[in-house]
This record gives C-alpha cells, sequence and structure tokens, in this order.
C-alpha cells in the first residue's frame, strides 16, 4: 500500500462491497451460501480493521467529514501558527545582536523539522506532522529573509529555488498536498525569475513575462507522465492542477492585460492569439481528462474554457449588443457547454 | 527515498544557510570598495511594532536623458533609429534591458541648505564595476552599485520639445538595515538627526559601521 489515499479508497470499496451486499435484491442475484457470506464478513471486518490500524482510514461517513475537518484546521493552523512565529520574530528582533539573529532564524526550521519528524513517527494520520513541517517552511523562509535584511545582501531568486526545494522535500516526506502545491509554485517563480534575470532583465519582474510562466507550466504539468508516483499517487493530480492553473492564469495575464510577449505581433493580434490559444488548450484539457478519468483536470478545463470563452463574447458583444441579450446568449452557451460535456461523458 | 527527502531538506537549510553567510564574510573582506557618511534626519521610531532599524538611502538622477547617446551605446543597447522616426517608440521600448553597474555621489547640501537626509545622485554607468571606480576614484564620495537600466523613448507629448533617450534604473538596492548597537544609540538619542558610517564591500553591499550625533556631548 503506497499512501493513506490509496488505503482509503480501499476501504471505500469493501465498504461499498458491503453495503451492497446487504441490498436483498443483490443477494437474491449472487445467492451466496450462508458460509460464503460469513467468510466475506470476516474477511473485510479484518481487512478494515487492518487498514485502520495502519493508516486511520475512515470507515463510517462522519469519520470522512471529521478527516476533512481535521486536514482543513492542521493547514489553518500551520498557517496561522507560521504568521505567529514571523510576527513574533519581528516584534523582538531589533532587539537582540546579531549573531543571536542568524543563530535563531538558523535554528528554527531545523527544531520545527525534527518536531515534524517526532510527530510523523507518533502519529500515522501526519495532521501534526503537516502543520508542523508548514511552520518548518515558514521558519526558512524566515530565516533566510533575515538574513538578507540583516546583511544588507541583494536578493535574488536564488532562495526562491532553496525553499522549492525544502517544501517539496517536505511535501513527499510527510505525504502533504499543500506543501507540494507551496513547493511546485517556488519552483515555477524560481524558473521564470531564473529565465528573466538571464535574460538581462531584473529579476523581481518576472511577473511581468507570463509566457515564461507558460513553457514551465507545461513541464510541471508533464512531470507525472515521466515520474510514477507511486508511493504517493495523490500528487499526480496535484501536478496536473498546479500546472493548468499556472498555465491559464499566464494565458490571461497575456489575452486580458497589456503583456509584454516575445511574439512579434502587434499587442492586440497576442491577446487574440493567447485567447484563443486558451480556449483551444482548454478544450484539449476536457477531452483529456474524461479520456484518462482525470477529473480534476476535465474540471479546471471547463472552467477556463468558459472563462475565456465568456471574455471574448464581452470583447465583441458588450459595447453594441443589449444587456439581456448579451446575458441571453451567455445562458444559451452555458446550457450547450452542459450538452456537450453530457455527450462527452456518455461511456464510448 | 525517504532518507533522501529529510536530507535533501536539511541540505537545502544547511547550503543556502552556508551560501548566505559566506557571501557576507567576503563582501566584508579586505578593503572596502567605499566608506560614505550619510545624514539622517528621520525622527521617528519606526511604524508598528517592529523592533528593528533601517535606512533607505533616497537616489535620483538628473531630469532628463542622464546618460549619453555614447554611454547607452557603450552599455550595449543599439542606438541606431533616429528620434524622431516612427519606428523609434517601438524599436525602443522592445530593447532588453542591461544589467549595469551606476556611480553614484553622495549629496549632503542643495542649493546652500543642508539637506535634511543624504541623497544619493546617480551620474553615470558602465558594464563594468572596476572601470567604473576607476573613473571615479574617491570611494569616500562616490559609490558604485548595480542596477538594471531599460530604455526609453520620451515623447514630445511628455512634457519634452524633442525626442529624448533616456534610461529608467531597475533593481537599485538601498535598504541598509541599522543593527545593534547602533540602533541602540539612535533609540537612546531619541532618534535626533545623525551621522550614518558605511562600508560598501566587495559585492557592493553596505554595512553600518558608526553612527554620531553631531552637536550631542
Amino acid at each position: 500500500m503506497a499512501d493513506r489515499e490509496e488505503a482509503q479508497a480501499q476501504a471505500n470499496r469493501i465498504r461499498n462491497l458491503q453495503a451492497a451486499l446487504s441490498n436483498t435484491e443483490v443477494a437474491s442475484v449472487l445467492d451466496l451460501s450462508s458460509e460464503q457470506r460469513e467468510r466475506f464478513a470476516h474477511w473485510a471486518a479484518g481487512h478494515l480493521a487492518e487498514l485502520e490500524r495502519d493508516f486511520d482510514v475512515d470507515l463510517t461517513p462522519g469519520q470522512g467529514s471529521m478527516s476533512w475537518g481535521l486536514r482543513i484546521a492542521s493547514a489553518l493552523g500551520g498557517v496561522a501558527l507560521s504568521a505567529s512565529l514571523v510576527l513574533l520574530f519581528h516584534r523582538y528582533w531589533g532587539d537582540f545582536d546579531t549573531w543571536l539573529q542568524v543563530l535563531f532564524v538558523l535554528a528554527a526550521p531545523l527544531a520545527f523539522l525534527a518536531a515534524a519528524e517526532y510527530a510523523a513517527k507518533r502519529e500515522h494520520t501526519r495532521y501534526f506532522a503537516g502543520l508542523l513541517s508548514l511552520i518548518a517552511l515558514a521558519a526558512f523562509i524566515l530565516d533566510l529573509s533575515v538574513l538578507g535584511q540583516a546583511f544588507n545582501i541583494t536578493p535574488t531568486e536564488r532562495s526562491l529555488l532553496a525553499w522549492g526545494i525544502f517544501a517539496l522535500a517536505l511535501a513527499y516526506r510527510y505525504g502533504q498536498r499543500l506543501l507540494l502545491i507551496i513547493g511546485l509554485l517556488f519552483l515555477i517563480s524560481y524558473g521564470c525569475a531564473a529565465v528573466t534575470a538571464t535574460l538581462g532583465f531584473h529579476w523581481l519582474d518576472f511577473g511581468t513575462r507570463p509566457e515564461h510562466a507558460l513553457v514551465i507550466a507545461i513541464l510541471v504539468w508533464g512531470v507525472p507522465l515521466r515520474l510514477a508516483h507511486q508511493r504517493h499517487p495523490s500528487f499526480e493530480p496535484v501536478y496536473r492542477a498546479v500546472g493548468i492553473i499556472v498555465f491559464f492564469v499566464a494565458v490571461t495575464a497575456l489575452s486580458e492585460g497589456s503583456p509584454v510577449s516575445y511574439l512579434p505581433l502587434v499587442p492586440e493580434t497576442v491577446r487574440v492569439f493567447y485567447e484563443v490559444l486558451g480556449i483551444v488548450v482548454a478544450a484539449g484539457a476536457i477531452w483529456l481528462g474524461i479520456r484518462r478519468q482525470w477529473s480534476g483536470q476535465a474540471n479546471l478545463g471547463a472552467l477556463f474554457f468558459c472563462t475565456l470563452l465568456i471574455s471574448r463574447f464581452y470583447h465583441w458583444w458588450w459595447d453594441w449588443m443589449p444587456a439581456w441579450l448579451f446575458f441571453a446568449i451567455i445562458g444559451g452557451f452555458g446550457v450547450g457547454v452542459v450538452i456537450a460535456l453530457k455527450r462527452l461523458r456518455r461511456p464510448a | 527515498m525517504k532518507r533522501t527527502t529529510f536530507a535533501l531538506a536539511l541540505a537545502a537549510v544547511a547550503i543556502s544557510n552556508g551560501f548566505a553567510l559566506l557571501h557576507v564574510w567576503l563582501n566584508r573582506t579586505g578593503t572596502p570598495a567605499a566608506s560614505l557618511t550619510l545624514r539622517d534626519s528621520r525622527a521617528t521610531p519606526p511604524r508598528g511594532q517592529q523592533t528593528d532599524l533601517d535606512f533607505r538611502l533616497p537616489w535620483h538622477v538628473q531630469h532628463g536623458p542622464w546618460l549619453s547617446l555614447d554611454t547607452l551605446r557603450q552599455l550595449g543597447f543599439d542606438c541606431s533609429v533616429g528620434l524622431t522616426d516612427p519606428r523609434a517608440d517601438v524599436f525602443y521600448r522592445r530593447q532588453p534591458p542591461r544589467k549595469v553597474f551606476v556611480a553614484g555621489e553622495l549629496q549632503n547640501e542643495k542649493a546652500g541648505a543642508l539637506l535634511p537626509t543624504s541623497e544619493l545622485m546617480l551620474f553615470d554607468a558602465a558594464l563594468d564595476a572596476d572601470a567604473l571606480r576607476g573613473r571615479y576614484p574617491d570611494a569616500s564620495k562616490t559609490v558604485v552599485l548595480p542596477a538594471v537600466l531599460n530604455l526609453r523613448l520620451v515623447t514630445a507629448h511628455e512634457g519634452e520639445l524633442q525626442p529624448q533617450l533616456t534610461a529608467d534604473v531597475n533593481g537599485l538596492s538601498t535598504q541598509i538595515h541599522i543593527p545593534k548597537p547602533f540602533s541602540d544609540q539612535i533609540r537612546a538619542n531619541h532618534f535626533a538627526p545623525h551621522l550614518l558610517h558605511l562600508n560598501f564591500g566587495r559585492f557592493h553591499e553596505p554595512w553600518v559601521t558608526g553612527v554620531d550625533f553631531p552637536g550631542h556631548p
């Protein structure tokens, strides 16, 4: 068994089978003997107990809702405690000598890393390990920021690389998807900033050149195609989701704002080009998502497909069309999308 | 894999901190590239609940084109299109920026009156820091800093009679942290106007070496 998500999926399958067998119609079709029914009940109870012991899986819908609550509370707690740590340090750091500041900011990420390691060994669910590893990342961000400030070091993009590697290492160690998202965003930012700096621009201007993010987002999306995540199968949709979101945010910036593009075209043509590209890629993402059963990708593709198409309609028609007619067309378009997606969803 | 990820996390912390501290040590060893004394008349404590003190050195360039066409060419900009040419705006806007070094002169006075806070006036740029320092060897008045220059055509509708080519300065790092014991001295003197003594190291990064309170015993 790879991780808790896979164990949970297996527990869900056993519970579904238990529910199906307790249905009189299914029971009459299968016509199992009492001995077979007993053998299955014994196996299912034993296997579920094993999964609960090893992976702390949810065995009832109530436990499932509680797990989501725990996950959200753990993430929010981690964010709040990280903010508290940063504010606490800024409240008092002017009172410390420089060597003490350095010692504190260097020790903080290592201490929280050790605490996360201890928590991970004590609990299967990793809620506390997740919370502590999030604080360890915040402490590491604080560490490099404070060193930069205290010694007047010219800021560079390399900090983003260090934070990205650290976040990814913690994500893989403790199976934390939130840390994977944060780490990927740091690494995408680093990639954009490094290319921007190499081309001679100031690295902090990386946001003004969305085409770099566009290319890096495709690379991130493609990672699960090259690297199989057998230990963390739930990480593959995260790579795809981060890749798709960054790709479409870049496309939206290129098609809606006043972007600086490498394309040798006038700005209006660049905008139209990226709007059309975005719509085509979104349609392709929906198709591929349904074909490969990547539900997250299909949903994100549908979201961006509608957003980009509505934006194009707005540019074409809003100025000369009565508002009621514009919204009627948008409504009709929504109905059309529902019909098209229902057809795509139908099994071949 | 499990051990690798833990080692990777530790290595990220150790290597980045090691590099940062080595960078600081290298910057501060040897003869300083410049030693300046700045006037700081900031009379208010830091905002909010922060206890650290820092100083942002104001800088400016002279109005209009502060670098000649020859200097811009030496920095690698292509200035071949006439400034009145219809293609000029797009041509100069599309020029990639240049990572350069700029020379700034410390100004403590303006038109006979003392400035409340020293300012840095940028007046020259070059691709090579040593060459720029060679042109302005007085390390007590002139400082050389890394920056990024973007070319910009100032057109007639921006208030100029003739189109002019100028360079906008980006990425200039002028925030200076004031550590203990100097921050304590400033606090003890109730943020009275003071003189900050700074050194700039081999990477053009500054650090505070002293603080004086003129007129105070």
